[in-house]
């Protein structure tokens, strides 16, 4: 029968195991960061802007009337 | 039913190997975040701009003053308020004292919209009406400026010979922002048996360009 692995063992290992999980959530997490700060999500969203519609109404009133004067006075010599 | 430190152990290995191999796939995976990033940014955007009131003009120049007008007893004579004509009578007239170089006076149309106008104008009386009925004088009108557009401007003098009707002044007034205005002159032929005179009204009224 072989010797079972001593306390102090696990307790390396359950120390390892906290390390490598917490390690590896910091890494997914900082990966997700830098997913949107990253150049390649910058050239896309300039890219939606450029593809964007616009609409324009135009309401025009008419007609439009504005007076102006011609004078001329006569007298006789 | 105890576990052993040994069972113990594989399993916590076990769970370094799936935390690391889980974290590995994570990062392998959020390659496909920006294919995600394109499906939301791809998509369109709607932007409506409204713009009122587009067709406008104004005076900026509403008068032409010839003043008073002194007929010499038995003589016609003939007034221009644009000056570049030959053997004009202007001096007989007070107003047109201040007149010192072509045009000399005129009402001055300027497009303030935003879309280009086609402006006629309409006068109150006829020429002749103008004068007391008086068959032989009349009074005629033209325009000039760049920013009627090029054929669209009655450039040569024309008789008012009807009134209250709507006559062709510029038909595509620019809305240009500089070069928008055109300028409206008067040349009149006042015979001496002329009796009335006095104050022109002129509408002009600006419509969209068809």
């Amino acid at each position: 029968m072989t010797e079972d692995i001593s306390k102090k063992t696990i307790i390396v290992l359950v120390v390892l195991t906290i390390i490598v999980s917490v390690l590896g959530t910091l890494t997914v997490w900082d990966s997700v960061n830098n997913a949107k700060l990253n150049g390649e999500s910058h050239d896309v969203q300039k890219q939606a802007t450029t593809e964007t519609s616009g609409f324009v109404s135009l309401k025009i009133k008419e007609p439009v009337e504005i007076t102006g004067n011609v004078i001329i006075n006569l007298v006789k010599k | 039913m105890d576990i052993s430190n040994k069972t113990l152990g594989l399993l916590l290995v076990a769970a370094i190997v799936f935390s690391i191999g889980g974290t590995i796939i994570s990062l392998n995976k959020l390659d496909g975040f920006s294919t995600t990033g394109f499906a939301t940014n791809n998509q369109n955007g709607t932007v409506t701009l409204s713009v009122a009131e587009a067709l406008s003009i104004v005076l900026d120049d509403s008068a032409i003053n010839f003043g008073t007008c002194t007929l010499p007893g038995g003589q016609d004579i003939v007034v221009d308020s644009n000056l570049a004509s030959s053997g004009l009578n202007n001096s007989l007239c007070d107003g047109t004292s201040g007149w010192s170089s072509a045009p000399g006076d005129v009402i001055t149309v300027h497009n303030n919209g935003n879309v280009p106008a086609n402006v006629t104008i309409t006068s109150n009386v006829t020429g002749q009406a103008f004068y007391g009925s008086d068959a032989s004088s009349w009074l005629a009108y033209k325009g000039a400026g760049s920013g009627c557009a090029s054929g669209n401007l009655t450039d040569s003098y024309t008789n008012i010979t009807v009134a209250d009707t709507k006559l062709p002044f510029c038909s595509y007034l620019k809305a240009d922002q500089t070069d928008n205005s055109a300028n409206l002159t008067i040349k009149s032929y006042i015979s001496s048996t002329a009796t009335s005179g006095g104050v022109m009204k002129l509408t002009f009224t600006a419509h969209n360009v068809a």
